[in-house]
């Protein structure tokens, strides 16, 4: 048998290239990212398409809400991804290759949410471009630099990359797709209902808190302090990696 | 080099290792035998970190493998052959492990040759046989060409071909100097790949010699074995 000719070493930033090889060399990336690009797309253009065929008014808030229309499909897609990338093959090899598990939990984190990034504002500008076009052929100006337009578009690029996280996590946490794909989904879902059982006062408290709420209003027509529950929706989604770190460290594999 | 240091590890009520101490050196195939259930699999498992013992510990080279800068490069390991993204290629799933050290991925297809799987490298492990998965398994546990190489059962599954393949491997990798410490159950086979034993038998050290010194005066390393063993099997433990 040969020898290396390199001394080899692990380093994080080596973890972090596996880690995106890892991602690209299945074909259920690719298919996640392509029914995205399909479904987030194709709802967000329909309510311009009805615009320029006169069956809808063309007010700027209502267009921009229908450019964002399909995030609430991507963000389905965007869990199941993410949760997969954990829960879709054994521990074992990573952490016999990695057997500093705080790397392996936080390299995954950074890759997967990179990549939701990635995909995610190519997603909302594409639409934004396609919708934009279409409303201009319409007569109406929909622009990028109207106010909290861009900030709206960002706004949804945050909340898919924050959803990319807490999923990362989720898997890690609870190592069955199913479990952690139903956790990240009633986190969003399930616990603003549970909210309203909260005294009157204390709801009004939590509940713009809320993942779903911060990203709701990060997305819509005028958050009165942006940055609040922007720094919010971060905050959730390093607390979470850091929970999943702490956990992972302490269980064996 | 591999040092288990009055290893402990409990799994709720149940015992798997009790104040397990033992050195496997380099330049000679050391066996690891012992009835189902003695903590073979455990042992091997803390000593690449994935199982936390309760007390104890097992040193590679000196360090926990957790605190070694290179660990691929310093043992090489097989638990679990069938531990593997069903559908990542063979070629990837080692380009994956290979790049978290720096490995180069001319590496990659020289421990493909060396397992003979370069045939089916773009193939996805899912279809794999069990013999080929081991085949896999193994060239992962070399891809680093590790100085202590660490393989839990890993002729399982494997034709007679295969098998030969492994014992020649596993000699040649010893007669470079290397630590080479593997888990079976098959007795001839054993027999004729390894130098020294360790033998378990729930959790504690049975026996620590070499091949000549447990087959003095018995037939074989199977008659041996179970005169060795007797009292630590299951079947055993159900008599009492």
């Amino acid at each position: 048998m040969s020898a290396l000719t390199t001394r080899p070493a692990l380093t994080f930033s080596r973890v972090l290239a596996a880690d995106r090889r890892r991602l690209r060399t299945v074909r259920s990336t690719w298919w996640f990212a392509a029914a995205a690009v399909v479904l987030t797309v194709g709802i967000g253009v329909f309510p311009a398409v009805g615009v320029l065929v006169g069956a809808l008014p063309g007010s700027e808030v209502e267009t921009l809400a229908g450019v964002l229309g399909g995030i609430s499909v991507a963000e389905i897609l965007v869990a199941v991804f993410a949760v997969r990338t954990v829960t879709a093959e054994a521990p074992l090899p990573v952490f016999t290759a990695v057997p500093r598990r705080a790397t392996v939990v936080l390299a995954r984190a950074v890759v997967v949410a990179t990549a939701v990034l990635a995909v995610a504002s190519a997603l909302v500008l594409g639409t934004f471009a396609v919708v934009h076009v279409l409303l201009g052929s319409a007569g109406v100006d929909l622009s990028l630099t109207a106010p909290g337009v861009a900030r709206a578009l960002a706004g949804a690029v945050l909340h898919l990359t924050v959803v990319a996280a807490l999923a990362v996590a989720a898997g890690w946490l609870l190592r069955s797709a199913v479990a952690a794909v139903a956790a990240v989904l009633g986190l969003y879902y399930v616990l603003p209902v549970l909210g309203f059982l909260l005294p009157a006062a204390a709801a009004a408290t939590v509940l713009p808190w809320l993942p779903g709420s911060a990203a709701a209003t990060l997305m819509g027509p005028e958050p009165t302090q942006p940055w609040a529950p922007a720094l919010a929706l971060i905050g959730y989604a390093v607390s979470a990696s850091l929970i999943a770190v702490a956990v992972v460290r302490r269980r064996d594999i | 080099m591999l040092d288990v240091r009055a290893v402990t590890k409990n799994f709720g009520r149940h015992t798997a290792v009790q104040d397990l101490s033992f050195t496997v050196r380099p330049g000679a195939v050391t066996g690891f035998l012992g009835p189902n259930g003695a903590g073979k699999s455990t042992t091997m498992r803390i000593a690449v970190g994935l199982t936390r013992p309760d007390s104890g510990r097992i040193l590679i080279n000196g360090l926990p493998y957790d605190r070694l800068a290179a660990p691929l490069h310093e043992a090489g390991v097989l638990l679990d052959a069938r531990a593997v993204h069903p559908r990542r290629s063979a070629y990837q799933h080692l380009a994956v492990l290979a790049t978290t050290h720096g490995i180069p991925l001319r590496r990659v297809d020289e421990v493909l040759g060396l397992v003979g799987l370069s045939g089916v490298a773009g193939r996805r492990p899912g279809g794999f046989s069990l013999g080929m998965s081991q085949r896999l398994g193994i060239a992962a546990a070399l891809l680093g060409d590790p100085g202590v190489v660490i393989l839990d059962e890993p002729v399982n599954g494997l034709d007679p071909e295969g098998i030969r393949w492994v014992r020649t491997l596993l000699r040649s990798l010893a007669a470079e100097g290397r630590t080479v410490f593997l888990s079976s159950h098959l007795m001839s086979e054993m027999e004729m790949t390894a130098d020294r034993l360790i033998v378990i038998g729930r959790g504690r050290l049975v026996a620590d010699v070499t091949m000549a010194e447990l087959t003095a005066g018995h037939q074989s390393l199977e008659d041996a074995y179970f005169d060795l063993t007797r009292d630590y099997t299951l079947e055993g433990e159900s008599h009492r």
